[in-house]
């Protein structure tokens, strides 16, 4: 048992759970999405009464509603952008933090790894990891919509919506991996990592039109791929993801060198 | 080679070592010894390329710790002090595990171990009594017959039977050329054990050589009861306590000669004590 099986054997009921969360929630959605919208004249009519702001708050869109994959835009929906988030904070954490928490870090660094290898072995874990909850939930949401939506959808939406939750993982698992390495406590590691999430998640969509908050808005990374613009516009935030992705494996690269060259002293 | 010259590694304002020097050749085992936050643990750090020293130089194999480590890896086994492996791990899947970092494992050898220190290989680690925790330290750093051996207070929890086995296995090691650095607060242990010594105080090695050496500084301390006193035991260090009892201090060297003198003479009961490390290194400052 090599050091990558280890950590996946080890991680896999964690990530079985995960999974059966993400895929109930998409049923739960996807499965009601035609239901709901068929009340939806009334509730659209209800909402175009409510101000611009508290719409904007719920990350509610009158417009976007009205369209199948417009449920993808709902506060609910995009909630999994938490889930997400809480996934990779936490495995990343218990990878990198745990390691020195439950002081076996001791014994992996004397068996004959570099600490490079020590850190790749464990990034890649959690790629597969964050990957293949990826690809479950792109594979379940198109399942579902085909499945549960008679009305015709924009497959575009659906692909950009799941790639969202993909750099949102690769994001905040590497924030995670950088604050393990920095602080070394697995505790304070996911209070500060949860805390980051939460606060730019809300920060960003409570925030959302007020302009003096504008500034603030702009260190949230959902503000680089917004959901409610991509389902008005049609249009997938492909470059800023791209760009997120990058950023978040120049994050893991920095972990990886404070990583490489810290002292232990657990 | 294992060889240190003024090592020196402070944690901010806090003295962790201050001037640590010492070597061991191959097929020797030099005994550290020190009182707990002597330095014991951040000299061997260093050597396992946990810390970076501030000052001085550690080299294993001729290799630069920590920043050359990755070079001598395969050769070291380590008994940390504080044993802690994967508590939801079995220890088959340990060993299993453990046997991945290295390209040839002797499945025998791992085997023999098992059976000498009666390893339960079905349960999980956190399940584990301190003793068995320790037995399974000893185990990983074994298995793959590393050159380098450095072990910090690697009895401790360990009942003395599996003590006196595991001390034949740092034998054999020692027979096959390997160079062992043996930490312990425990003189005795190291008499026994060991061909030379460094002991460390406050961060510095206060004196080191060879066994005899140590033998010369370290003691007994011998009660003695009912003794029908005798002009032969006159040269002893002894205080008389109630009812013609006496403590005597007995150099570890001149210990047979002692029992030969005092057999020579009625007494009811004797025990004989290790004085703590403390009071030895008392001894050596005044």
């Amino acid at each position: 048992m090599t050091l990558i099986k280890k950590e996946f054997k080890f991680n896999f009921k964690n990530l079985f759970i995960w999974i059966i969360v993400v895929v109930l929630f998409n049923l739960m959605f996807i499965g009601l999405s035609d239901l709901i919208a068929q009340e939806n004249s009334v509730f659209v009519s209800l909402l175009n009464k409510m101000p611009k702001s508290f719409l904007d708050a719920f990350n509610m869109d009158p417009e976007t509603l009205l369209r199948p994959e417009g449920m993808l835009g709902t506060e609910g929906m995009t909630f999994m952008f938490i889930f997400f988030g809480l996934y990779a904070s936490m495995l990343s954490s218990k990878l990198f933090a745990g390691e020195y928490d439950n002081k076996t870090i001791e014994y992996l660094l004397t068996k004959p790894y570099s600490r490079s290898r020590i850190f790749k072995n464990k990034v890649s874990v959690i790629l597969i990891n964050s990957i293949l909850l990826f690809l479950i939930f792109l594979g379940t949401e198109f399942w579902f919509f085909n499945q549960f939506v008679d009305r015709e959808f924009n497959n575009t939406i659906l692909f950009a919506f799941a790639i969202y939750l993909l750099v949102i993982e690769l994001f905040f698992a590497s924030t995670a991996a950088l604050i393990s390495t920095l602080i070394q406590t697995r505790k304070l590691t996911n209070s500060i990592s949860l805390g980051l999430l939460f606060f730019m998640y809300f920060g960003y969509t409570v925030t959302e039109g007020v302009k003096n908050t504008e500034l603030l808005r702009k260190f949230s990374i959902f503000y680089y791929i917004p959901i409610r613009d991509t389902l008005k516009n049609e249009s997938v935030y492909l470059l800023n993801s791209f760009i997120i992705i990058l950023i978040s494996l120049i994050i893991f690269y920095v972990s990886q060198k404070i990583f490489e060259k810290q002292d232990i002293t657990v | 080679m294992i060889k240190i010259t003024n090592l020196k590694k402070y944690y901010g304002k806090h003295r962790g070592i201050e001037d640590v020097s010492l070597e061991i050749k191959e097929g020797e085992i030099l005994g550290l010894i020190g009182p707990n936050g002597a330095g014991k643990t951040t000299t061997i750090r260093i050597l396992t390329g946990f810390l970076k020293p501030d000052d001085g130089e550690a080299l294993i194999d001729g290799k630069k710790m920590p920043y050359e480590v990755d070079f001598v890896k395969e050769n070291i086994g380590y008994i940390p002090g504080e044993v802690n492996f994967y508590g939801d791990m079995k220890i088959s899947e340990f060993l299993e595990f453990n046997r991945s970092f290295y390209k040839n494992i002797d499945r025998e050898y791992e085997k023999e171990i098992i059976e000498l220190l009666g390893i339960e290989v079905n349960k999980k680690f956190k399940a584990l009594s301190l003793g068995n925790k320790k037995k399974i330290a000893i185990l990983q750093a074994l298995v793959h017959k590393p050159k380098y051996l450095i072990f910090d207070e690697p009895t401790n929890g360990l009942d003395p039977l599996v003590q006196q086995k595991f001390y034949d296995l740092v034998k054999r090691h020692k027979e096959m050329g390997a160079v062992i650095l043996f930490s312990s607060h425990i003189l005795s242990e190291v008499e026994k054990l060991c061909d030379t010594f460094a002991m460390i105080k406050d961060g510095a090695v206060i004196k080191s050589g060879t066994i005899e050496g140590l033998r010369d500084i370290s003691k007994k301390i011998i009660n003695i009861y009912d003794l029908n006193f005798i002009e032969d035991l006159k040269k002893y260090k002894y205080t008389k306590n109630k009812n013609s009892t006496y403590t005597f201090e007995v150099k570890s060297n001149e210990l047979k000669k002692f029992l030969e003198d005092l057999v020579k003479t009625e007494f009811s009961d004797i025990d004989i004590k290790n004085p703590a490390l403390e009071d030895i290194f008392l001894e050596l400052y005044k």
